[in-house]
């Protein structure tokens, strides 16, 4: 009954979401701007993230603005400049590319900014598009805290999660964990698989994911692997995804995917 | 009774390559176009993900993706005298089914046929006389030359993103590309898979005998790659499973790889699964299609009027289509007059094994192209002159896969079962490598596909009947070009070596090849082809057919890229002629 709910309101609240961005497509047309200063460029993306209602989603009640949030069985990653947790490798082109494909380099949205992508900002200027990615790079990088420690190559989850990774996982998403551009999502500095709570990860391996269809993209498909694999193994590949490849966060448990099923 | 549905403005019988190519051309033309396929709707990441996707018994022997002759079968004889039987399990070849058709489990390796078997008839009269053509050849040109087709081999080359090297640049022969081919106007979109060891050996040898081997174009992605359509394919990662096997990360060209994400969100598109087309249905004065009746699952039957039909099933289906429809005259070997079913081909196939001691071939490293080719003795590449055949092939170190149940290689006098088995295998994996060869099959007038008399399909339909045997210039072409390919082996050092050329009667019983042609051939003249140079019918001008059926007779390499050139030469004509004015586009 309370996801029954919560997958409720965030249906009204993607709706709201998507209002506010139709209303703001042409805002650079609008404007007639041809920004000449950055700073321009920066107040314009501004007031598309704050009509647009970004923080509606990617930020938690009492924290810092974009620092993530939990939808039900979504996350909504953090958007600060955390090369760790948040969209601190991209560049402002790349978080132009995703909002008007839903696809770029590093990464390919499903879930709820899928539907996002669809009914609002693929529909943004070019102009827009970039000054929404100017104004999120210019948001302060989050204060440094204590640098987790990836766990060890030894630990007997991540020694588990290494075989099923090989086997399941690196055809499509490389050894390296790093995907293919615009097809596959790259696990290398991505705040979904850092997030403190790795309920996308945990979701799109049990269900699979469909990618975001948009003019200019293939939308590949994750398949669900919760019929195939135990509990247990969906926990030791996240646990190696989150702790590779430069990755650091704590290991899934089995319960935390029983829980999820 | 049927039910009349709502008009379309074309119909398309069949969503593989052809189909869905045409779907988008179509559609971006502003038409409103159906596709009606037989078999279920595929998709990469929920019908063949990687996780599950490599499953030898359940894709490479129990066919998952292909017809089933429950759905519809072929009888078959080799003389005219015999009675034909019908096929009870496809083995000799394998139509494919479902959305994507051949193009989800094929191999991927896309060639040009060469200049000269666009018009090969008039190539070895001029060459070797007409004496060299055996009485009972029906050989014939394409009505159109390979310079025509260029620029529709580009864009289908670009569609699927095909790795290669070329060997003919406008007119300029290119170090490591197949210097036999016809000038290209552009490289390859991508560059060449990597080798294997086994077709770099394979290679090396070649070139020690003066021959020019390069690597076969690849359908299978060297890298990634974006093609024309906006569409992302990703890099194949040799896991093995390619020929018989979808794709699971999107590494191979397939329409759902390179068309349908592009296709299937277009409003004025529409794919009708499970829905098996059983005839066109023509005007009171038989010289229009009025549409298609077609069944779906659930046993109901309909009718889809549409102003144009698109026959894009696969190539002997295609032909079954026509002579069930009754669109043109139907060939009658006693008098050689009629022209539907004339000219059925097939490729003549045979293999070398060569043992290389002390390899490792690794040959579970594969993906579904991945291999050296030569073409020192296709076509008209060498001269024929005191041979007796004309034709030849391609020589090939294409090695797919080295999986457990069906590409365990063993010699003729291995143990079969038990220790001595086990052994052997043990031995043979790492160390045998199977070379192959692909000939061109001429036509003859007494290889053909007509209606059975006797057997029907579940709608009480005629199964098509085809009556083919290997002729002696198919089989010398074999010996020799397996001669030459033994020479090959020899060379890269095998310890043992096994070559077996094709000999007769046809059997249905091993696999062969699925590049099976002809039926409703192209041409220039209403006596001797089904449809013109466009595809178009002869008889009923908004009727086209598509795929290999059009091949007048059958070359020394895979037939898919000339599949796609036709189509793009086809479809330039439809949206810049006949949709502006309906009517045939050759007169007679």
């Amino acid at each position: 009954m309370g996801q029954a709910k919560s997958a409720m309101s965030i249906g009204v609240s993607l709706a709201a979401v998507a209002i506010g961005f139709a209303a703001m497509v042409n805002y650079a047309a609008a404007q007639s701007a041809q920004p000449e200063a950055g700073a321009a460029v920066i107040a314009q993306g501004k007031t598309l993230v704050d009509s647009g209602g970004c923080a509606g989603c990617h930020t938690a009640a009492g924290a810092p603005a974009f620092s993530g949030n939990v939808l039900g069985t979504w996350n909504a990653p953090s958007l600060l400049n955390d090369p760790h947790n948040g969209l601190g490798t991209w560049t402002a082109d790349d978080i132009a590319a995703y909002l008007r494909t839903g696809h770029n380099r590093y990464a390919d949205a499903s879930g709820p900014m899928a539907a996002i992508i669809t009914g609002s900002t693929s529909k943004l200027s070019a102009a827009d598009a970039d000054a929404i990615g100017a104004y999120l790079k210019s948001l302060p990088a989050p204060a440094a805290g204590a640098t987790a420690a990836a766990l060890p190559a030894t630990d007997p989850a991540m020694a588990a999660g290494q075989h099923i990774y090989t086997d399941e996982c690196a055809a499509c998403h490389t050894e390296a964990g790093t995907g293919l551009a615009n097809l596959f999502p790259s696990l290398v500095a991505s705040p979904v698989v850092a997030a403190a709570q790795p309920v996308t990860l945990v979701h799109v391996l049990l269900h699979g994911a469909q990618s975001v269809g948009t003019a200019q993209a293939t939308a590949a498909a994750m398949p669900a692997f919760g019929g195939q694999m135990s509990d247990q193994q969906i926990a030791d590949v996240l646990t190696y995804i989150r702790n590779s490849w430069g990755n650091a966060a704590p290991a899934v448990t089995a319960a935390q995917v029983t829980a999820a099923r | 009774m049927a039910t009349k549905l709502p008009h379309k403005d074309v119909v398309i019988i069949g969503l593989g390559w052809t189909g869905s190519i045409l779907a988008y051309e179509l559609t971006g033309a502003g038409l409103d176009v159906v596709a009606i396929e037989r078999g279920p709707w595929r998709d990469t990441a929920t019908d063949f993900p990687p996780a599950t996707a490599p499953d030898e018994l359940r894709y490479g022997v129990h066919l998952d993706l292909f017809q089933r002759p429950a759905q519809s079968t072929v009888t078959l004889r080799n003389k005219t005298s015999q009675t034909a039987l019908p096929v009870r399990q496809f083995i000799s070849f394998l139509p494919g089914n479902g959305v994507g058709g051949a193009g989800v489990h094929w191999n991927g390796m896309t060639y040009r046929f060469s200049e000269s078997d666009y018009q090969v008839k008039s190539h070895v009269t001029q060459r070797y006389g007409k004496s060299a053509i055996p009485d009972d050849m029906t050989l014939q040109d394409y009505p159109m030359t390979y310079a025509e087709l260029e620029p529709h081999f580009d864009k289908f080359e670009k569609l699927l993103g095909i790795g290669g090297k070329a060997g003919n640049l406008r007119g300029t022969i290119q170090k490591g590309g197949d210097p036999f081919e016809g000038p290209r106007t552009n490289e390859y979109p991508n560059p060449p898979d990597k080798q294997p060891l086994g077709p770099t050996l394979f290679a090396k040898a070649a070139e020690t005998l003066g021959y020019h081997p390069f690597p076969v174009p690849s359908a299978n992605m060297s890298q990634s790659y974006t093609n024309p359509l906006g569409v992302t394919l990703g890099q194949c990662s040799f896991c093995g499973f390619c020929e018989r096997f979808g794709c699971g990360n999107y590494a191979k060209s397939s329409p759902q790889t390179c068309v349908l994400p592009a296709l299937m969100p277009r409003k004025n598109f529409e794919a009708r699964t499970l829905c098996n087309v059983t005839r066109i249905n023509l005007d009171s004065t038989g010289k229009k299609a009025t549409g298609v009746t077609y069944v779906d699952q659930h046993g109901a039957e309909f009718t889809q009027p549409a102003d144009l039909v698109l026959v894009c099933s696969f190539s002997f289906n295609a032909v079954h289509m026509l002579l069930v429809s009754g669109i043109g005259k139907p060939y009658d070997p006693t008098t050689g007059k009629g022209v539907v079913g004339r000219n059925y081909a097939y490729q003549c196939t045979s293999g070398v094994l060569v043992k290389l001691d002390n390899t490792l071939l690794n040959p579970f490293i594969s993906s579904g192209v991945g291999g050296m080719a030569l073409n020192d003795f296709n076509g008209d590449n060498f001269d024929h002159s005191g041979l007796g055949f004309i034709g030849g092939a391609v020589l090939q170190a294409t090695q797919t896969g080295g999986r457990p149940i069906t590409q365990i290689n063993s010699f003729g006098d291995d143990p079969k079962w038990g220790a001595g088995w086990k052994k052997s295998v043990k031995e043979n994996y790492q160390t045998i490598y199977a070379l192959g060869t692909q000939g061109s099959v001429y036509p003859y007038k007494d290889s053909y596909l007509d209606l059975d008399p006797t057997y029907k399909d579940p709608y009480g339909v005629p199964l098509l009947r085809m009556t083919f045997d290997w002729h002696p210039n198919e089989l010398k072409m074999s010996a020799f070009v397996t001669e030459k390919l033994a020479d090959v082996g020899k060379a890269m050092g095998a310890s043992r070596l096994a070559a077996s050329s094709r000999k007769a009667p046809y059997s249905v019983t091993a696999y062969q090849t699925t590049h099976n042609t002809g039926g409703a051939v192209t041409g220039d003249n209403p006596h001797t082809s089904v449809v013109n140079k466009f595809g178009q019918s002869w008889d009923v001008h908004n009727v086209f057919v598509y795929g290999a059926a059009l091949f007048p007779q059958n070359s020394g390499m895979n037939p898919t890229g000339t599949v796609g050139a036709l189509t793009y030469f086809s479809v330039d004509a439809i949206k810049s002629q006949y949709l502006k004015n309906p009517g045939p586009l050759v007169p007679v």
